[in-house]
């Protein structure tokens, strides 16, 4: 049985006094593409940012790896004590005012903060082989990038971290369709890295396709979970979250 | 009339043509060199870049030495004097304004405790130099001067943050907030100073140490062979109380300068720091950190950065600037603790001015905003002594012609350029599309 790389139990977590999420258990199983669906405001970036503590965890265990609860950790204590995960945001995913290599020198510096030393110029021949036009735009500001680029170089950044699992929230949002499916081809080609990946998606088919698995929040809760198949053939599901209509 | 008093005879002409040929392939020379000796591309651009920026201000201090040529002969008048002062004033403007862009960048609220900061600065200095135990072990020389002012003032900075901004911003407060509670601190920075200090005008001399004489220094180096008395010159500026120099202009005009040691070290130490800021920037992995946080703190704190490690370094980095540069502010003036507050609006101008996120722009804000002032007091002089003599012109110009113009004539040249360009000179970000 593979290893389980994130395991939520019971989490509660929200802002301020606001509640969002209301115990919420999930896994991610090492190598997996699971995606996280829902309505607006269900909590599906709640819980990720929840998950890297962006969003301080109210109650609940978060279990990386088998081995470490990080419910309370700071995302840099997190990033810092050698736990290998990473989080690319939905919006201002990059530094605007850095330039790529800069952008791309913070994932690496994270990395040698760990311990992992050595090997950098393997870590940026990865970065350009999967994404040939950063090298091209090496020395631009990010805030001059396309919104393409832009996706791409906060999933460069996220991966110069060196990640096992890696948390992406929602990163084709605002990207023309053309663009969106070069991105889920990158995540196809991370996850053949053997990165386990946790995918929150508005763009709910097309992330189901190339899932493992998938759950369905709704509230701050889980109202379904299954194989991505069992979601994408889920009648009722279809109706309500994958735009199918109703017969 | 002899030979040399015709300046436009064929021989000098041609003479000048040649020159300004030889010039020419020197400088089109040089960058065939460098094609031809820096294979790496990259490189290559880049020290072409920085060789025109080097060109072009030659060409512009070149530009500036004919136009105050043009007026001080014009006028009657050594504009070269007052040309100094500007630079001099604008060196100091700009040490005391660019910590305030580096907090405002990183901490994102309008920091009004920064005029606290500038005074802290001048009352280490006073502090120091009041001390007989520090003045008999001298602790009070210049270079320790410096090291006093900005471990000091880089400390209240610090505390700032620990006491007051950092426990506010756990709480969600806004910019606004923030504003009003750092007026608070600035109040109480003030008060404590004045009550150690009393209200009293003192002076916060730079002192130099007893090595640091003429003899001692300057005979050896003025033995050099060749670039001796050249070099002696230059190190002269720093070593001896006043330097004096004198020269014919191109129209004749005789100009008599003095450079005051205080003054050098003002110009000096202000490169410095520029330099040292901005290697640190773009080269250190704290300054990158600090533009990461300063961009967005939770992608920082993703990727790795103790953000509130690196807000703590901000605070000191830039009280600690502040109080370097307020002793050279007013090294030649006598402080009261109100001192700072005065400058505090014209420091938020210079950050206004140059964009909240660009040290260049802090740098060229200082210069125009000094610029406008000097011209300003200049222009009020000529006024004046128009309206002595003339009746018309004094029924035209029916206000007073005091100094205190400058102020407003600097804030009319900010409103006006930001108008045409809200995010200020080098503003990356515009603030219309972020706020």
């Amino acid at each position: 049985m593979p290893k389980k790389v994130i395991e939520a139990k019971n989490i509660e977590s929200g802002y301020g006094k606001l509640q969002i999420i209301h115990g919420i258990s999930l896994e991610l199983k090492k190598g997996e593409l699971v995606t996280i669906i829902g309505p607006n405001g269900s909590g599906k970036s709640t819980f990720i940012k929840t998950i890297i503590g962006l969003v301080p965890a109210w109650s609940g265990e978060i279990i990386i790896n088998e081995e470490v609860d990080v419910a309370g950790m700071r995302p840099f204590e997190i990033i810092n004590s050698g736990i290998p995960i990473n989080y690319v945001p939905q919006v201002s995913n990059v530094f605007p005012t850095l330039s790529v290599k800069e952008n791309l020198l913070l994932g690496l510096l994270a990395n040698k903060r760990k311990g992992n030393n050595g090997a950098e110029e393997e870590d940026w021949e990865r970065i350009f082989e999967l994404f040939p036009r950063l090298q091209e735009r090496l020395t631009q500001k990010a805030a001059l990038l396309s919104g393409g680029e832009r996706q791409m170089l906060a999933l460069g950044r996220a991966l110069m971290t060196n990640p096992d699992i890696l948390l992406l929230d929602e990163p084709t949002a605002a990207l023309a369709p053309v663009l969106a499916d070069e991105i889920f081809a990158k995540i196809i080609d991370m996850k053949k890295l053997g990165i386990s990946i946790l995918l929150v998606e508005q763009r709910a088919t097309r992330a189901l396709r190339i899932s493992d698995r998938g759950y369905v929040f709704v509230t701050g809760q889980i109202a379904f979970e299954g194989t991505a198949e069992e979601i994408l053939n889920n009648e009722r599901l279809g109706e309500l979250y994958l735009g199918r209509r109703a017969k | 009339m002899t030979e040399h008093e015709k300046p436009h005879s064929w021989k000098s002409s041609a003479k000048s043509a040649l020159n300004g040929k030889i010039a020419l392939l020197l400088f089109l020379g040089y960058f065939q060199a460098l094609y031809e000796y820096v294979p790496d591309q990259h490189k290559r651009k880049k020290i072409t870049s920085y060789s025109w920026l080097f060109f072009l201000s030659l060409l512009m201090a070149a530009y500036y030495y004919i136009l105050l040529d043009f007026f001080s002969w014009a006028l009657g008048d050594n504009l070269f004097k007052q040309a100094l002062t500007t630079i001099v004033n604008a060196a100091t403007l700009i040490m005391i304004s660019v910590g305030l862009t580096l907090v405002t960048r990183v901490r994102k609220f309008a920091n009004f405790a920064h005029a606290e900061f500038v005074t802290t600065g001048v009352y280490v200095v006073i502090g120091i130099n009041s001390m007989s135990w520090a003045r008999s072990f001298g602790l009070n020389t210049i270079f320790l001067q410096i090291v006093w002012a900005f471990l000091l003032t880089g400390g209240i900075a610090i505390l700032g943050e620990l006491l007051v901004f950092g426990p506010l911003t756990k709480r969600d407060a806004t910019p606004l907030t923030l504003m009003v509670a750092s007026i608070g601190y600035g109040l109480v920075i003030r008060q404590v100073i004045q009550e150690i200090f009393t209200a009293l005008p003192q002076q916060p001399a730079p002192i130099y140490p007893s090595f640091w004489t003429e003899d001692k220094i300057l005979s050896p180096i003025e033995g050099i062979p060749f670039i001796g008395p050249l070099l002696a010159g230059f190190v002269g500026l720093f070593v001896k109380d006043r330097s004096e120099f004198s020269w014919n202009t191109l129209l004749g005009y005789r100009v008599e300068l003095i450079v005051t040691r205080n003054e050098s070290f003002a110009i000096l130490i202000m490169i410095i720091i520029i330099l040292s800021m901005r290697y640190m920037f773009t080269k250190t992995t704290l300054g990158i950190s600090m533009r990461a946080t300063a961009d967005d703190p939770d992608l920082a704190q993703i990727s790795g950065i103790d953000t509130q490690r690196v807000i703590m370094y901000t605070w000191f980095i830039a009280g600690g600037v502040t109080g370097v540069g307020a002793i050279f502010r007013f090294e030649a003036s006598s402080v009261t603790p109100a001192a700072g507050f005065v400058l505090l609006l014209l420091i938020f101008a210079v950050v206004t001015l140059g964009g909240f996120d660009s040290f260049e722009g802090t740098l060229v804000a200082a210069f125009i905003v000094e610029t406008a002032r000097s011209l300003t007091v200049i222009i009020n002089g000529r006024l004046a002594l128009l309206e002595q003599k003339s009746p018309l012109v004094d029924t035209l110009v029916f206000w007073e012609t005091s100094g205190d113009w400058k102020a407003v004539t600097a804030f009319f040249i900010i409103i006006v350029v930001l108008i045409v360009r809200p995010r200020g000179i080098f503003g990356l970000i515009d603030p219309r599309s972020k706020l």
